[in-house]
Parts: C-alpha cells; structure tokens; sequence
C-alpha cells in the first residue's frame, strides 16, 4: 500500500512538473506511455531491453564470481593481501569511463569489450566486501568444523557461506546498482543495440518521450529484479536471526 | 586405546611480543572408559591444554600420541553452535553418520527433544550447552574433551546436567578429559583427578578414585575434597561467580 501511495506521489509530481515545464521539455506521463507502448508493440523496448540485461547478468556474475574468490583469498592469505592491495586501489579508484574507452580500443568494439570493461569497473567493490567478509570469519567455529573433522564442502556450505552471505548481499546490492550505471555508458559508446544506445539516439534526436520510456522501462525492470531476487535472498540467509529489523 | 600426554612447555606472544609461559611441564596418560579431571585455577592454561590435545594447536614442546585417526568429541566452554542452522542440523553436521534411533536417545537424555527445530539463538546458555553435549556424544567419540562444561550455570542446573553427563559417560569405552575449576564436580565425575598449579601450569598431584562414580557416598566425596583442597591451598578455587 504504502509502496503504491509512493508511487502516485511521483506520478503527480511528474504531471504538475510538466504543466510548468512545458510538453517540450518534460512530457506529461501519458505522452511517454505512448512512446512506451508503441516501442513494446514494434518489439524495439523488448530486444533492446532483452540485450543489456543479457550484458548485465553477463558481467554481473562474472564480477560477483571473480570478486567473491580474489576477496576470500585476500582476507585468509597475507601475502595474497599485499600483493592484491595496489592493485585494489588502482582498480577502485579508475574511472568508469577511463576503463570503457580503453577496452573498446583495445579488444575493438565487440561484446567480449563491453562485458568485461563493466565487469571491471565492479570486481573492486565486490573484491573489498568479500575480504571484509573473509577477515571477519569466527576463527571459534572454524575450530569447531577442525576437531570434528567436518569434510570440506560441508565446512564451506554450513560453516562458511553463511558467515559470508550478509557480505555477499551488500556486494550483490551495490554491485548491481553499479552495472546498471555503467552497462549505459558501455552501450552508449560502442554497442548497436541496448538501452544505452537508444538513450544516445534519444539524445541525438531530442526525442524526450522516448528517452525517458526506455529510462522508466528500465528502472522498472531494476526494481523488479530488486524486489523479485535480491530481496527475498536477503530475507532467507537472514531468517536464522532473532527477529529484530 | 590410550591417550598419553608429554607437554615439556608451551609459550605464546602477546601482542606486546613478551614472550609467556603458559604450560611448563605436564605429562599423564589416560585409558578408555576412564574420566580424566584436570583442576587448576581460572587461566592456568587449561583450554591451552585441551587444543593442544585436540590438534588445534601445534605449536608446542612435547608430544601427544592418541588413537590414529580418533574421533573427537569436543565441548567447547562457549558452546560454539552454527547460529544459522537449527539445533538438529548442528548434530547431524558433525555426526552425519548418527542414525534417528541413536540422536532420539541423545535428545531424550538431555531433554532436548522439544527444541530440535530451534535455532541457538533461541535457547538460554543451559540449553545451548546441551546442544553442545549432544553434538560431541553423537560423533561416538573416541577421545571426548569437555572444557568447563557446567560454568555459569545455576546449581540445579549444573548438578543435572553432571548427572546427565555420568549417564552418558558410564558404559561408553571413551576416553573422556574433563576441565573444570569446581572441584565437587571434578569428585564427582572424574575416576583420576589431576590438579594443576597457576600458570605455568605443572602437574601438582595425580589422584585416582577407586571408588565407582555411582557408589560414591556424600561422605567419601567430602573425604576426597577436602584431600584435594587441602593439596592446593596454595592456589583457591571456587565455583565461578560470573
């Protein structure tokens, strides 16, 4: 309900906002549905939406993956710690847009470029958590698993990942909200087809209801993934804690 | 099967890099079926012992030579549960060989039975503690190592949950080492009690009970008593108050 009530407030905002603006500048809400709804039946909204989540889970996993293992290495092995740490802040601190232009020049503009240019620019973050994560593992439990002999997977599965698992979802929120940002640009510089890339012909045009009915599309489709699996992850690895939040 | 134990010494660094002892000699042996008792005072280098003997520790002068392969049931002073994982799931992880007759029994004897779906962090201390007890003897240890299993709780409680503990103990061909600092409890349960000095911890006196745990009188356990008290004048010790 409360959701719902939010969301007219914005529709309203948007409407009055218009009537001030000017249809030119900003288009009342009706306007940019028909925008959307005539992209939706050429089948446009969907391909183009279709290929930057493909881009987005692409590189998403990849980072998580990647980050997840050079993070635990970091936080349990000291020399894996100071030999990653330079490298961890160079990544960190590398514009976004430093690392797209580079990849799209190097590896030319293909798909392989794009994906692992946004994957790049969100390991860092990803590679910080976990090793968070893997320095504050229970050295008390890790006893416990050691007398009684647990086998490895086990030890990984019940002992590990769950005291991982809170890192994991701060990495998987932010990570994501990061390549949602990112995956425009890459699309936007060097890819024929994607959100990023009809934004461009949007801008190029100053067709303002289509741009913002791909924008809206897509924060849609963010706040559905967001809602349909991030948070119900969220609310299983925590449902062993005495209810408090 | 024997466990036999030679610590010649153990030092640890602090942080400040002084260097301190904390064992400085102390060998016994114990057999299957028979309960070891060591007493010593709080922070004499008991639970410094008992991850040496367990093989947590190796970093140490001596030698320790237990069955190859044992199987080690370990009560830890905190009871050192997976809070994300319920009381039964705790068990099984460490014993996945346990059959439901076997773990029925277990969660008979130490009343667990109600709380099998429940996670630690809704049990109290006592109850915890169980969870840790039934997780050890679920393993059908071989080497059984119980650090102050009976602190910080409240004298009923810790006079039941001893009695459980004898039950479980008696009739089990394990060899058990029990660390605590209240010596009714060592009386109580030990068939040996070895009393240990301040750190460094030594060996000041290796004492054998003859007498079967379930026939010894209130007599003969204050008889024992306050033998052993008297032997460690030096160094009081009293139940934990905390």
């Amino acid at each position: 309900m409360a959701r719902l009530l939010s969301f007219a407030v914005f529709l309203v905002t948007w409407w009055v906002a218009s009537l001030f603006a000017g249809d030119a500048k900003l288009p009342p809400p009706p306007t940019v549905l028909t925008a959307m709804i005539a992209e939706a039946r050429s089948g446009n909204l969907f391909f183009h939406l279709g290929a930057t989540l493909a881009r987005v889970t692409l590189a998403f996993t990849l980072a998580m993956a990647l980050g997840a293992a050079i993070g635990y290495l970091m936080g349990r092995v000291r020399l894996a710690d100071r030999l990653g740490d330079p490298w961890l802040i160079l990544l960190l601190n590398l514009p976004a847009l430093v690392v797209i232009v580079l990849a799209y020049i190097w590896a030319g503009l293909t798909e392989v470029a794009a994906i692992a240019a946004i994957a790049i620019n969100k390991l860092p973050t990803a590679v910080v958590t976990l090793r968070e994560g893997a320095r504050a593992l229970d050295a008390a439990l890790d006893e416990m698993a050691t007398v009684f002999a647990l086998p490895r997977w086990s030890r990984f599965r019940h002992v590990i990942l769950p005291q991982l698992s809170p890192y994991i979802a701060a990495a998987a929120r932010s990570g994501l909200s990061l390549v949602w940002k990112i995956v425009l640009v890459a699309e936007l510089l060097g890819r024929p087809n994607g959100v990023g890339f009809e934004i461009g012909v949007a801008f190029q045009l100053f067709d303002i209801p289509l741009l913002l009915a791909y924008s809206l599309s897509f924060a849609a489709v963010v706040l559905l993934i967001e809602t349909l699996f991030v948070q119900p992850f969220e609310a299983r690895s925590y449902r062993w804690r005495p209810r408090a939040a | 099967m024997r466990l036999e134990v030679e610590i010649a010494s153990k030092t640890f660094k602090s942080a400040a890099g002084e260097q301190h002892d904390v064992i400085a000699g102390v060998a016994f042996a114990l057999g299957a079926g028979e309960v070891g008792v060591l007493v010593g005072p709080s922070g004499c280098g008991k639970s410094t012992m008992l991850r040496i003997l367990a093989g947590l520790d190796q970093d140490f002068q001596g030698r320790i030579s237990r069955p190859a392969g044992a199987r080690i049931g370990f009560v830890f002073q905190e009871p050192r549960l997976l809070p994300w994982r319920s009381v039964e799931e705790n068990v099984r992880l460490a014993a996945p060989g346990a059959d439901e007759a076997k773990l029925s029994a277990l969660f008979e004897i130490l009343e667990l039975k109600a709380h099998r779906n429940h996670f630690p962090g809704e049990l109290s201390l006592g109850l915890a503690r169980r969870v840790a007890l039934a997780r050890a003897f679920a393993v059908e240890p071989e080497l059984l190592i119980l650090d102050e299993p009976l602190a910080s709780l409240d004298a009923a409680l810790a006079s039941r949950l001893r009695d459980e503990i004898a039950m479980l103990v008696n009739g089990r061909s394990v060899i058990t080492l029990l660390v605590t600092h209240d010596v009714d409890d060592a009386v109580r349960l030990g068939d040996r009690v070895i009393l240990l000095s301040p750190r460094p911890a030594r060996i000041l006196a290796d004492l054998p009970i003859r007498t079967p745990r379930s026939a010894r009188g209130d007599a003969e356990t204050a008889a024992i008593k306050s033998d052993i008290m008297r032997r460690i004048n030096g160094c009081p010790t009293k139940r934990d108050a905390s």
